[in-house]
């Protein structure tokens, strides 16, 4: 709370400052006035004429719009004020001063402070919001191409961290802010149409999406109660918007090339790495110079007495001679001696495509409104047989039925297909150039050169993989309008998943071989339901007192069924596969099912008085079968406040200030995701004998109940400000919270005298704080140039407070007990006062080098080995010589997104997104145990004539693991469109220009990791994009 | 008006649609068992009764079992490979290994055997159903419990189940402890059946325990009905002659075997012609239920265990000339047990590349020492010149085995006594029936033969007859107490003795009869406890961990701690080399292991006791009496 009021002291000197600004101009003086007509025309910044801006009279609120061509008409006062406003504009005032014709030109609000924000059961203008909520339109990446939704939030949000991936289905975790659990899930709850959504994201398509709210503080996410400790991500679909029907369609075509990938040996380098490796440490060079080298560019021996050192007859083959003392296989030599060799990239990776095909018809008429649409989305990935591809349609339909009742329904079915079965790209690594891809007969070698270490790539791409998902979904919605402000809605929301995993993996693969092929089925249904109700009262007195009142109640239940069935051993004929599993001589069947049931109930007040003051009190309820039986319920409670200072008189002079507002928030949100049967007690079942030796099932307990197992809780308090300064063309949020979690579901040590050595339990905290803080700026608005840039910076610290409470003495020199500590647990790496992700343990710190071998002897090592960390006095390493090595997550991250528009028709969009002060494990790049038998990724290693600090010689003992700084700056995207010129579109009688674009995913990573993708450790390509977005 | 009744109807519907009662929140979890839905039935109950009848087995089987651990320590044995040796340094409450794991898994037992006992209340089923579940639960209390107080005295007593995580237990005296237990074991045999198939817990398994019970309280009268209960139980007899798998068989590895060969052969404890049988745990290597799969590292590793070093330590010249050989590796070592070598003392393969030898010992580690008093002073006298259980096929001396490196100048001739380095790792007697144990699953080249699968007792009859004679002695009826243990002696071929019996009497006679069926140990704390309580002797149970009869038999029966004859310390030093040496000592206060330092840590609401002698022992509080 310290901090809290170090907020408040530094914002409150902001204010005085700003107060002491004197009014820059004289109030008009007053004469007295005449009617008059005013007539003019409100244009956008472009110059095309807006329809629909409305235009007030502020004295008398006598209001009018502006018609299709942008013209207006208004009677008032010869020295009236007036006001111009419409959505997504800023609002100007102008003073008539006697004038009849008033043009004026509007500026575009980038504030959007009009802009509607989804909170959570209901909207709110973004002006009167008290929480930290952000919103992005997704209308603003439609020339972008990403994968899932995730992917397109990525660096627009700050204290949203998505991470770039490497997977085809794109992203599918998010964290809000920080990790607030040290077992339990961080992932954010994800809500859909107001709808709490138990799938992945992938089922629904970006291109359906409206808007994405992320709600980041305690009080906004408060309505989400026990579910909302990690933050809730609010997606909103489309609807219809005009009457006229609106078909779009959005093509878009990629190719992913992989720009960035470590390199593999050419027969001539993984000779000499195999020599390398042989000679490792020994003395051979000095004794028997040149033994591993070939035969026919020896320098300083003969050749006679090159073949002499392993008493090779002078007559034999000196190539053969050579390429025995490298160990090489038959094979590759034979390969060798043919000049075949295999360049292992070329066989696992390739160019990937994305096809990204969305068509979809809105609008609304006669009470109805309408959206469908159906899109296509292919991902080939750059890894040879990866494959991704999913079909997704979406309905929002609603009817006014009479005045009062709105029925509707949004229904939505995604189908998946992820049949691919890649190639085992790491394994091209390992594998010799000289070896085989193939067998004489065709089919895939096992083991390319004979090694059992280097499995085939390809050998994986022979299972028969069946990976389908399908999911339905469904919201049935009835709104009601009640009098004296109340307004009524109910739903019934339903969610439906069946996911089929079937694999053949044959006899003639490694991995079926001891089975004798083997069959997997695994089939899995869930269904999950939720029934809400919900009323509104909504209520403004004398244009003072506003109130919204929102009381909701709803129940839930979740269902998974699951069945997995094997069978091995397909003797007679592999030709079936997992299609009958009765072909096998050996079966094996699993299942599980599970349920949960929940039960809310939410009250929250919204009050405003005279738009300047906002308060937002919150109560939920929630009840959950996976809380322990003694009570199953929690509470969630939460306040927020908000000043808009700029509403203030004292501060209607201060004129470059247009937007000031104040908020700050407190609350507790839960983690309800503590298992769905941790609270229950376990058996296992284990078989036993019979007196004629005939197997018995037993049933035994396995862990023990604890009916008193509660939620996870977070207490956390926001502070944000909001600033728009030159008629909103600048605009700053900062928000700064203040987490702390306990509860925490942990292992507590129990006495084993109850049968138990463990059992979970709510103990523990971890703290969070940390810092946001987001930019919007137009930096440049002309005719023919407009340009505005985002920028985000967020910040996380992380610590834990407590964990199980276990104290051990501290004592001083003497011995004597000074005081307690509590312990720590380094199994997990958690360390009291310490971040969930820093790194605790023996520090490389560089190789041993030759002139050092004496103190590399005496702890074991020899130069080329990785040199560790050693505290001053220590004859061999211990924990004593740990060292704090870093963090693993970004310390800061920030993201800059660009847009430019040229000449009208040009758009020019880049993003910038770093983040930077972590490190990262990179254990891979300790390579070369196995270089006398396999290959590995090229690196520079470590030679007597290569002493580098960084890489350890092939096969380099060490202790402890390498972390390298993981910093980097991407250039996430470049996006460049052109819009058809009106007139053209006109003649082909489209209702809008069509807009082409080009787009690079994935531009440019800078960094300091010499390996693959920094984020991702994985193949990652470049993706570029054409695409089209149109409207018929 | 009408449209708002509209509404109003609406709503309040709407609302209570989705009303919960408190059942809507109860877990439902339809693929996992738990206590509530499988510890209901019969059945279920049952399923955890054979689970505790299969956790039996670390007690006698697989490595490191509780039986080892019960012999070194006693007046038989000790340990030689690892520690604790020196207990006055080494056996402390910190200690991992033994210690702190018996004390975890018998608690296991008892919370499961407690749960039992809770459950049976509320399960559904038959009277008589509920008291047999009832029955098996107090059996594995009373079990495990008399294991428990025989090893670490003063512990906290626990019989029905524990469904919360619980950190205020406290310490009950022994004699709390012993009290409760008669009386659970008491009901207990009213219910267990009274025949039971092989592997099950039958009536007579319980009066096994409720003997001891019986004996260890001072109550030597019900101990003599008890145990005569076991002996008149219908079905049982004593094994008088030969039975079960090797009959009308010829292993070439044991020649003339005898009914003492039989009876522990290991398919022959759970044979159906065993009628001497009372509990046994059973072991298959084929079967899901065996050890392969779940525990004890697959079979019973009797041979790794309990067998002698013999590979080791065997020299071609005399142990003075070759101090030090087997540590600088100049001297010519004369055996072998790698897959070359010589002849063993019966022929047994035809493959010249096999080691005989060791296809018919096995690879003991030498792990324990067996006591002066065991392999010579038991077995002295022409009174045993016959016994089966100290002679062919079913005891060895060292010297049936001969040099088996071909390259040896003793090649072929009998071990020498004189020769060997390390006679306490590298020289002991064979007993060759409980220990070798063929392994059906060794793959042919595997020389690392640790010893197979098999079924043990847990109880056999000839116990029971020896608990008679203990009574009858405690009861001052030595002479009676003498049939008793003819009977036991007789079967085996040994000769009857004539006179009073005395409690040693019955202790060599066990000594000599249970090898590896008793737990050694725990039976010598049982009588200290017994005479201290009767404060006979000069014991009182309030200096028992001052002055004791355990403490006082080790120092005449273990030659390793003790000088027996002189009854003083003998601080017998022994190790490899220069840094592992250790010297064999302890002291009176070890007649109980220590609490584990986890079991008292762990316990963080309430102090649980440690027994004197231990750190941590000042803080103890009043035990429950």
């Amino acid at each position: 709370m310290r901090q809290t009021s170090n907020y408040i002291f530094s914002i409150t000197i902001l204010l005085f400052v700003l107060c002491q600004l004197k009014p820059a101009q004289q109030v008009f003086a007053q004469s007295k006035a005449q009617t008059i007509t005013v007539k003019g025309i409100v244009t956008a910044p472009d110059g095309s004429v807006l329809n629909g801006a409305s235009v007030t009279d502020k004295k008398t609120s006598k209001t009018t719009a502006t018609d299709a061509k942008g013209q207006f008409s208004i009677t008032v006062e010869d020295n009236a004020e007036l006001e111009f406003s419409m959505v997504g504009y800023a609002t100007q005032t102008a003073h008539v001063n006697k004038r009849t014709v008033i043009n004026i030109s509007m500026i575009e609000n980038i504030a959007k402070l009009d802009e509607l924000v989804v909170i959570g059961y209901g909207t709110k203008k973004k002006s009167d919001v008290t929480g930290a909520v952000s919103q992005v339109s997704m209308a603003k990446v439609a020339t972008q191409q990403s994968i899932s939704i995730a992917d397109y939030l990525r660096g627009s949000i700050a204290g949203l961290n998505v991470q770039r991936s490497a997977s085809l289905s794109g992203q599918t975790s998010f964290e809000i802010r920080g990790q607030t659990s040290l077992s339990a899930s961080s992932q954010p709850l994800i809500i859909v149409d107001g709808m709490i959504y138990n799938g992945s994201i992938n089922d629904i398509n970006p291109n359906d999406v409206e808007t994405v709210s992320v709600l980041k503080d305690a009080s906004s996410a408060a309505v989400y109660g026990a579910s909302a400790a990690a933050g809730v991500i609010n997606i909103t679909t489309k609807q219809g918007k005009s009457e006229k029907p609106t078909i779009r369609l959005d093509a878009k075509t990629s190719v992913s090339i992989l720009q960035r990938k470590p390199e593999v040996y050419n027969v001539d380098g993984y000779l000499k790495m195999r020599s390398d490796k042989l000679i490792g440490n020994s003395s051979i060079n000095t004794t028997m110079p040149e033994y591993y080298s070939n035969p026919y560019q020896l320098q300083n021996v003969s050749l006679s007495t090159w073949l002499a050192y392993s008493g090779a007859p002078q007559t034999s083959d000196p190539t053969e001679v050579w390429l025995s003392r490298l160990n090489l296989a038959p094979s590759e030599k034979m390969n060798y001696y043919n000049h075949n060799s295999i360049d292992w990239l070329d066989q696992v990776f390739r160019t990937g495509s994305i096809q990204d095909y969305n068509l979809s018809i809105s609008g609304k008429s006669k009470g109805w409104n309408y959206y469908w649409s159906a899109g296509y989305l292919g991902n080939k990935g750059v890894v040879v047989n990866s494959k991704y591809q999913n079909i997704r349609s979406r309905i929002n339909l609603s009817n006014n039925i009479t005045k009062y009742l709105e029925l509707g329904v949004r229904a939505g079915i995604s189908t998946t297909n992820a049949d691919g079965q890649p190639a085992d790209w790491a394994k091209a690594y390992d594998n010799s150039p000289l070896g085989n891809m193939y067998n004489p007969d065709g089919t895939y070698t096992w083991y390319p050169n004979g090694d059992i270490i280097a499995r085939n790539p390809m050998g994986q791409t022979q299972f028969d993989t069946y990976n389908r998902n399908t999911v339905l979904t469904g919201s049935f919605f009835a709104k009601i309008k009640l009098p004296y402000g109340f307004r009524f809605e109910s739903s019934f929301n339903n969610h439906v998943q069946f996911r089929e995993q079937n694999q053949y993996r044959p006899s003639y693969t490694i991995e079926g071989s001891a089975s004798k092929g083997l069959a997997t089925r695994d089939y899995l249904r869930q269904y999950d339901w939720s029934l809400e109700n919900v009323l509104y009262w909504d209520k403004t007195y004398n244009n003072i007192h506003r109130f919204n009142l929102t009381l909701m109640q709803s129940s839930a239940k979740w269902m998974q069924y699951n069945t997995t069935a094997t069978a091995s051993q397909f003797t007679t004929s592999e030709a079936l596969g997992w299609h009958n599993l009765a072909m096998g001589m050996v079966a094996a069947n699993t299942s599980k099912d599970q349920y949960d049931t929940k039960a809310s109930y939410l009250g929250r007040l919204d009050y405003g008085l005279m738009d300047r003051y906002m308060v937002t009190l919150t109560m939920r309820r929630d009840g959950y079968s996976a809380f322990g039986q003694n009570n199953p319920w929690a509470n969630f409670p939460a306040a927020a406040v908000a000043w808009r200072i700029s509403k203030e008189n004292f501060m209607k002079h201060v004129d470059w200030i247009s937007n000031l507002k104040l908020r700050a928030s407190y609350g507790k949100n839960g983690n309800s995701n503590i298992g769905r049967y941790t609270a229950l007690a376990g058996l296992g079942t284990d078989y036993y004998l019979d007196g004629n030796k005939q197997n018995v099932v037993t049933i035994y307990p396995t862990s023990m109940g604890n009916n008193t197992l509660q939620w996870e809780e977070t207490l956390a308090s926001n502070l944000g400000l909001d600033l728009g300064i030159l008629d909103n063309r600048i605009n700053f949020t900062v928000e700064l919270y203040n987490m702390q979690t306990t509860n925490m579901l942990i292992d507590r040590t129990l006495p084993t005298l109850t049968g138990y050595s463990k059992v979970k339990a709510n103990l523990g905290r971890v703290d969070n704080k940390g810092l946001e803080f987001t930019t919007n700026t137009l930096n440049v608005n002309n005719k023919n140039f407009k340009w505005t840039t985002d920028i985000t910076f967020s910040l996380n610290r992380n610590n834990i407070k407590h964990l199980y409470g276990n104290y051990t003495n501290i004592t001083d020199s003497a011995g004597h007990v000074i005081g307690t500590q509590e312990l720590d647990d380094p199994t997990n790496g958690w360390y009291i006062g310490h971040s969930i992700d820093q790194v605790y343990g023996y520090n490389i710190i560089g190789v041993w080098q030759t002139s050092e071998a004496a103190q590399a002897s005496a702890l074991g090592f020899t130069p080329g080995d990785y040199k560790t960390y050693k505290a001053p006095g220590n004859n061999s390493y211990s924990r004593s010589d740990y060292q704090w090595i870093g963090y693993t997550k970004p310390r800061y991250r920030i993201g800059i997104n660009n847009m430019m528009t040229i000449f009208k028709n040009f758009q020019l969009q880049f993003m910038i997104r770093s983040e930077w002060g972590h490190v990262k494990n990179a254990d891979e790049l300790a390579v070369g145990s196995y270089a006398d038998r396999v290959s590995q990724m090229k690196l520079p290693y470590w030679t007597q004539d290569n002493n580098s600090n960084e890489w350890g010689k092939l096969g380099a003992k060490k202790t402890g693991s390498i972390y390298k700084n993981a910093s980097f700056v991407r250039l996430e995207n470049v996006s460049l469109s052109y819009t058809l010129p009106q007139a053209w579109a006109k003649t082909i009688s489209l209702p809008e220009a069509p807009r082409v674009f080009f787009n690079v995913d994935n531009v440019y990573c800078w960094d300091h990791w010499q390996y693959w993708d920094v984020e991702t450790k994985a193949p990652t390509p470049t993706t570029f994009t054409f695409g089209i977005n149109a409207t018929l | 008006m009408k449209k708002l009744h509209l509404y109003t109807t609406i709503l309040i519907i709407g609302l209570l649609s989705g009303s919960c009662t408190k059942n809507w929140l109860a877990p439902v979890d339809p693929s996992d068992l738990s206590p509530d839905n499988a510890y209901t039935t019969f059945g279920g109950c049952k399923g955890l009764v054979t689970q505790l009848c299969k956790e039996l087995r670390p007690e006698v089987m697989g490595r490191n079992s509780n039986m080892k651990w019960a012999y070194e320590g006693s007046d038989l044995a000790v340990l030689v490979n690892g520690s604790p040796r020196n207990w006055n340094t080494q056996l402390v409450p910190s200690i991992g290994s033994k210690i702190k794991d018996f004390w975890d898994n018998a608690y296991k037992q008892i919370s499961r055997g407690a749960m039992l006992v809770t459950r049976s209340e509320k399960m559904t089923g038959t009277q008589e159903q509920r008291d047999q579940i009832r029955a098996y639960g107090e059996f594995f209390l009373g079990y495990w419990y008399y294991r428990l107080i025989t090893t670490y005295g003063d512990v906290p007593l626990i019989t029905t189940e524990t469904d919360y995580p619980k950190l205020d237990f406290q310490t009950s005296t022994k004699q709390r402890i012993i009290t409760k237990m008669i009386e659970m074991m008491s009901d207990a045999v009213k219910y267990l059946p009274a025949a039971a198939p092989v592997g099950e817990i039958n009536r007579a398994a319980g009066y096994m325990v409720l003997s001891k019970l019986y004996l260890m309280d001072g109550q030597f009268d019900k101990a003599l009905q008890t145990s005569t209960a076991v002996i008149n139980t219908p079905g049982l007899s004593l094994m008088k002659s030969r039975f079960g798998a090797l009959v009308g068989t010829v292993n070439p590895k044991i020649p003339n075997p005898n009914v003492m060969t039989d009876l522990f052969y290991k398919y022959n404890p759970s044979s159906a012609l065993n009628t001497e049988q009372i509990l046994v745990v059973l072991d298959d290597p084929y079967a899901a239920g065996g050890s392969t799969t779940t525990g004890g590292g697959g079979g019973g590793e009797r041979m790794r265990e309990y067998l002698v070093e013999w590979y080791n330590g065997q020299y071609d010249k005399a142990q003075t000339n070759q101090v030090g050989l087997r540590l600088n590796g100049t001297g010519t070592k004369s055996t072998i047990d790698g897959g070359t070598g010589g002849p063993g003392p019966y022929t047994i393969s035809a493959d010249p590349t096999q080691n005989l030898q060791i296809l018919w010992t096995g690879r003991g580690i030498g792990a324990q020492k067996k006591t002066w008093y065991f392999t010579n002073q038991i077995w002295s006298g022409a009174a045993f010149a016959k016994d089966m259980r100290h002679s062919a096929p079913n005891w060895y001396t060292m010297d049936s085995l001969v040099y088996n490196v071909k390259t040896s100048t003793l090649y072929g001739k009998k071990l020498i006594k004189a020769n060997c380095s390390d006679t306490i790792r590298c020289w002991d007697d064979i007993p060759y029936n409980k220990t070798v144990v063929d392994d059906e699953k060794r793959a042919l080249g595997d020389f690392n033969m640790l010893g197979g699968f098999q079924d043990w007792y847990i109880f056999r009859l000839a116990e029971a007859y020896l608990i008679r004679a203990e009574a009858l002695v405690w009861l001052g009826r030595g002479a009676e107490a003498v049939s008793d243990i003819n009977v036991i002696r007789n079967r085996a071929g040994a000769q009857s003795f004539a006179g009073t019996a005395t409690l040693d009497d019955v202790f060599d006679e066990r000594a000599r009869e249970l090898f590896l069926e008793e737990f050694r140990r725990n039976e010598m704390v049982r009588v200290a406890y017994t005479k201290a309580k009767l404060q006979q002797d000069g014991y009182s149970l309030n200096t028992l961990a001052q002055k004791n009869w355990y403490y006082d038999r080790m120092a005449q029966k273990n030659n390793m701690f003790f000088d027996i004859n002189a009854g003083q310390p003998r601080h017998f030093a022994y190790g490899d080399g220069g840094s592992n040496v250790l010297v064999y000592e302890m002291s009176p206060f070890h007649i109980f292991w220590p609490v584990p330092e986890s079991a008292i840590n762990d316990n963080t609401k309430a102090q649980l006791n440690q027994n004197f002698g231990y750190v941590g022992y000042e803080k103890n509080v009043p035990p429950i009496e």
